[in-house]
């Protein structure tokens, strides 16, 4: 319907506007015009406000140190000087939810961006040139995929035992294919329009046809594929974390909140119910930018 | 049928190939080799170390060590005292031949045992599945014909919550809800494959309802999603129109015209949902305690048994290749093209 819509009189300001931009701005207007994306929007920028800005904020305020340990505050329930308790060494667990959120959202943003720049250039190498480049791609792929892969995060966090920085490369090498292929893809089709062959014939080395040509076509599938993969490898990271296998202690992540509670549900659900609600919630507002960018910015779909 | 069955047998080939390729790669990356392990052994003196050394062909290129692993070395004679004369026939039979080392903890082959626990996993992935698969393509079409109406809501809430609720949080609530505060379930725990005593079906039954209402959840969610996008497409289609406009009862075009062609790209979904239900059986079994792979493979890695770790990977791959054949051939099957061609 935005098509319709933008061809009314109302909107002839964009005349004067080149087209790229123009393709922008109508993706910016429907997401405007979203209101569950845009909650979910202002959802993923409140946490990570929270997650940045909050823990300084919060320690000074109750006069709290994440890291002090102490016997005697072991397994308090909510009051007013650890709004949610603490956990089994007597640590706040507010503020540890919210370090916390610092390093899962950091692996899930620096981890999808990775996963994505390597499907990317991969897909677009696969997609433009074709040949023997796009066989081996093809075949590493369908063998990346046929491992369960839960099991080669195991293996690999076994052999290398993760810091968050590790675990950002492995989870980036090992989860980069289904966007590559999204790209390929797009990239097999996007190469027979006619301004790559213009281009071709203007004389565009293969370099400056991929990046200045194809590329920008790709943003949009690129935007959208970022923010679902931010939102599964939140799910991943805490999975991976919780088993012990990802993140160690003493540094918080959501997952590895959720071992210790694990081991000692009787002490206190409110130490289980929160991380939970924490990973949901996040992945939920991802998944839900996600979906909404799609819409926008591919109104062929619709 | 044959025909189709055989050709994507030998498609496979390739994939396996470059299986073996990853797992060898994650061989050489491991720390240590077999024998390094026998460093712990007062009486390992550093000549026989280097004697065992040679007799599994750890002293060969890569290459050579790469087709050791995958056929074994029983073919060749070994000079094991390096005097110069071959004495000693080799031991290792090969991946090929189902010998994935010995495990580091266990001290027993790796193939044993993996095998004697995927009965276990099947237990919860099985029903998991069949859970999944009925009730999730019911939901899925009926979703669409209530298109926008309030089940379809309800459906799609539902499926956006499997997809978004962590299922190791989830398996702790039910925990708590179920077996702490109500008391109907057991806790966790049944019993260990190595324990003995047979066990009943009936016996077993409740310890396995809330490991499968996990494992189900996550997987109908997206199942739920791929149904409803595919019958909605379907309907869309110009011979569900045809069907209607000349005049056929609206469970006949259902039935004859639109079920039929929705569910053939499910089928397709089989494989790529039996390899996430293997990896969401690793995380939901640790949490239940149940003696299946996902669990031994945690405990695997937890205790860096580094030989028994790779083994998952590799029958991991294998479980999803058989998969991926079924769901093709189930597709021959919906689909009288595919069977043509």
């Amino acid at each position: 319907m935005a098509n319709i819509s933008s061809l009314s009189p109302s909107y002839q300001g964009d005349k004067h506007v080149p087209l790229r931009n123009l393709f922008w701005r109508r993706a910016v207007r429907r997401v405007l015009r979203d209101r569950l994306t845009l909650m979910a929007l202002f959802g993923v920028i409140v946490l990570v406000l929270l997650c940045v800005i909050g823990p300084p904020i919060l320690e000074q305020a109750l006069n709290i140190n994440p890291n002090r340990t102490a016997v005697t505050d072991r397994y308090l329930p909510p009051n007013p000087a650890h709004p949610l308790g603490t956990d089994s060494v007597g640590r706040d667990q507010l503020v540890r939810l919210l370090y916390g959120g610092r390093v899962s959202l950091a692996i899930a943003t620096v981890g999808s961006l990775l996963t994505i720049s390597i499907g990317v250039l991969s897909g677009l190498a696969a997609g433009y040139y074709g040949g023997w480049v796009d066989a081996v791609l093809r075949w590493i792929i369908s063998t990346l995929e046929s491992i369960p892969v839960f099991f080669l995060l195991i293996v690999v966090t076994t052999i290398w035992s993760p810091s968050p920085e590790t675990l950002v490369v492995l989870v980036a090498f090992l989860g980069w294919s289904a966007t590559a292929r999204l790209v390929r893809g797009e990239v097999l089709s996007l190469r027979e329009r006619d301004f790559v062959l213009a281009a071709r014939a203007l004389g565009a080395p293969n370099w400056r046809i991929m990046l200045t040509h194809l590329l920008p076509n790709l943003f949009p599938i690129i935007i959208v594929a970022l923010t679902i993969n931010a939102g599964s490898l939140i799910l991943v990271e805490s999975g991976l974390s919780f088993l012990g296998l990802g993140v160690q202690p003493p540094t918080p992540t959501w997952g590895n909140m959720l071992t210790d509670a694990r081991a000692n549900f009787y002490r206190g659900t409110y130490l289980i119910i929160w991380p939970g609600i924490m990973i949901a919630l996040t992945v939920l507002s991802f998944y839900l930018v996600g979906d909404g960018l799609r819409d926008a910015l591919d109104p062929r779909r619709q | 049928m044959y025909l189709l069955v055989m050709r994507r047998l030998v498609v496979a080939i390739p994939t396996l190939f470059g299986i073996t390729i990853i797992s060898y790669l994650l061989v050489l990356a491991a720390p240590g080799d077999p024998v390094s392990m026998l460093a712990f052994n007062p009486r390992a003196t550093p000549e026989g170390m280097e004697q065992q050394r040679r007799l599994l062909g750890l002293d060969q290129p890569p290459l050579t060590q790469y087709l050791y692993w995958l056929i074994g070395n029983d073919f060749t004679q070994i000079d094991v005292d390096a005097d110069g004369t071959p004495d000693v026939q080799g031991v290792r039979r090969g991946l090929l031949r189902g010998d994935l080392g010995e495990s580091l903890t266990y001290k027993r082959p790796v193939l044993d045992l993996i095998v004697e626990r995927i009965p276990a996993t099947l237990r919860i992935t099985l029903p998991s599945f069949l859970i999944v698969y009925g009730l999730g393509t019911l939901i899925g079409l009926l979703s669409a014909v209530n298109h926008n109406g309030w089940f379809d809501q309800t459906a799609r809430l539902l499926s956006v919550l499997g997809t978004v609720v962590p299922s190791f949080w989830l398996a702790l609530i039910l925990i708590i809800v179920f077996s702490v505060q109500l008391g109907w379930l057991p806790l966790t725990g049944m019993r260990d494959v190595t324990s003995s005593g047979e066990i009943s079906l009936l016996e077993m039954l409740p310890y396995m309802v809330l490991p499968i209402v996990v494992l189900s959840f996550g997987g109908i969610a997206s199942l739920i999603r791929y149904v409803r996008a595919s019958a909605l497409e379907v309907i869309g289609q110009d011979y569900v129109r045809t069907a209607h406009s000349k005049g056929l009862r609206n469970q006949t075009v259902w039935g004859r015209h639109v079920i039929r062609n929705a569910l053939m790209p499910v089928a397709t979904f089989i494989g790529p949902s039996l390899s996430g239900m293997l990896s969401g059986a690793v995380i939901i079994e640790t949490i239940f305690s149940w003696p299946g792979m996902g669990r031994l493979s945690i405990q695997a890695a937890l205790a860096r048994d580094y030989p028994l770790v790779m083994g998952f990977v590799l029958v991991g791959a294998v479980l999803y290749i058989i998969g991926l054949l079924i769901s093709d051939i189930l597709y021959g099957f919906l689909d009288p093209r595919v069977r043509l061609t």
